[in-house]
């Protein structure tokens, strides 16, 4: 087990608790929630293969679930998140392959291919959460309402870890 | 027979991501349609002791909002005593208690999402039971929902899964109180028939006839009547009385008949 695994075992604690002690109470207008946990996922690296992927979003999912009450809904949302997540990284691969040793971060790879990468990702999942929690139709416009700004600023949020955080990770 | 294993290989991803959310739509299901209560939710100790930390650390910053909301109920309650105590009236007085308290401080609460839940430091070794009706300075909160030895989960009026049976004050007698997931300030009066005749203002209380709620909780006021030309049933939006987004401290409504009304239910069932 190198450093690197020891660190991000430690972040998963970490983002899961920064999530449910802090980030679970800043809503914003009863509207935008942040569900900045996902960071997680985002950055694991990109050789991380598609099942043992959606297991650890699973576990994570299942982490945030018990302390929100709701058992099932952010590991469903998590586990979809990962099935995508290969598909995506395959679809945004750089001319020439992704360097070596790069991960999934906007100081490796770009601001704007992060953004092409995470907003989708954190779409889909937000998607899952919220209309699985609402659980009808019947509040279709302010759902996806709650789900939009929910995205925006989830993806502020997590971009703002990654610059204040992780600016050591080597260039 | 091969090839179905060359399939399944390569379709393993796939089969994953079936296979986990159909556990995951399991989970979900489970939990809320039979109220299971679960080892893993907010009324687990270790899980309400975590959470405990950022609610104690919001509610310090509030206390100057807490002893206000304290004192304006303990005036209250010396109000009704001092009325009590002076004019007792023989025909109305009730010599039996019907329900005690059992006080709480809220260790976590939500109110954005759709189905809220809020969860509170005591548990059955308080005394708490499932079911049991929760209010807050003679306000409507919810309803418990799982109970573990020191924690309880309670099922917020903001929830879909809440039914309050309710009378508007001296109008009418039966009606239902539930909250529609928009916002967290109005709950909507369910089945109220288009003869009575309703004024924006009105008071909403709860009617005990559950036997989970006390008589005369406020749920809040009228704030909009519309009656539709061919619909059997006004469409009533009601202010509600607590703010969740402020309540720190609730009382537990544990009922001495509950034994007795459910014990005779279960005869005529």
């Amino acid at each position: 087990m190198n450093r690197y695994t020891l660190i991000k075992i430690l972040s998963f604690f970490i983002y899961v608790l920064v999530q449910v002690l802090i980030f679970n109470k800043f809503v914003l207008f009863g509207t935008a929630h942040s569900y900045i946990y996902i960071g997680f996922l985002l950055t694991l690296p990109i050789e991380i293969a598609t099942i043992p992927g959606m297991l650890i979003g699973m576990a994570l999912g299942l982490s945030i679930d018990a302390f929100t009450n709701t058992f099932g809904l952010h590991a469903a949302a998590c586990v979809l998140l990962m099935y995508m997540r290969p598909i995506l990284l395959s679809g945004l691969t750089p001319q020439g392959g992704y360097p070596a040793g790069a991960l999934p971060r906007p100081n490796f790879l770009g601001l704007t291919w992060f953004l092409s990468y995470s907003l989708p990702l954190i779409f889909v999942h937000h998607l899952v959460i919220f209309f699985v929690e609402y659980g009808d139709w019947s509040l279709f416009w302010p759902t996806l309402l709650k789900v939009l700004a929910s995205t925006g600023y989830s993806f502020l949020l997590i971009l703002l870890i990654q610059y204040l955080f992780m600016t050591n990770a080597r260039k | 027979m091969k090839s179905l294993f060359i399939f399944l290989y390569r379709f393993r991803a796939f089969i994953t991501l079936i296979l986990l959310e159909s556990v995951c739509a399991f989970l979900i299901i489970q939990n809320s349609q039979y109220h299971r209560a679960l080892f893993f939710n907010s009324s687990n100790s270790v899980i309400a002791s975590i959470l405990d930390v950022s609610t104690s650390a919001v509610q310090f910053v509030q206390l100057r909002n807490i002893n206000e909301t304290l004192s304006a109920e303990n005036a209250r309650l010396k109000n009704d005593l001092e009325s009590f105590i002076a004019t007792p009236d023989t025909l109305k007085y009730d010599s039996a208690r019907h329900f005690n308290y059992i006080n709480a401080r809220i260790v976590n609460n939500s109110v954005d999402l759709r189905n809220n839940l809020i969860t509170i430091n005591v548990g059955s070794e308080n005394g708490v039971a499932k079911d049991m009706g929760v209010v807050s300075n003679g306000k409507i909160v919810g309803k418990t929902r799982y109970v573990s030895d020191n924690f309880t989960v309670v099922t917020s009026v903001l929830h879909t899964e809440s039914m309050i049976p309710a009378t508007v004050k001296g109008k009418v007698n039966v009606c239902t109180v539930q909250w529609d997931g928009t916002d967290p300030y109005v709950v909507d009066l369910l089945f109220v028939p288009r003869h009575y005749e309703l004024e924006e203002g009105d008071t909403i209380i709860t009617s005990g006839y559950s036997g989970i709620f006390p008589e005369n909780v406020l749920i809040g006021h009228i704030s909009s009547v519309i009656l539709s030309d061919d619909a059997p049933f006004y469409d009533i939006k009601v202010k509600l009385a607590t703010d969740f987004y402020k309540i720190a401290f609730v009382e537990v409504a544990e009922s001495v008949d509950r034994p007795q009304i459910d014990s005779l239910q279960n005869m005529v069932q």
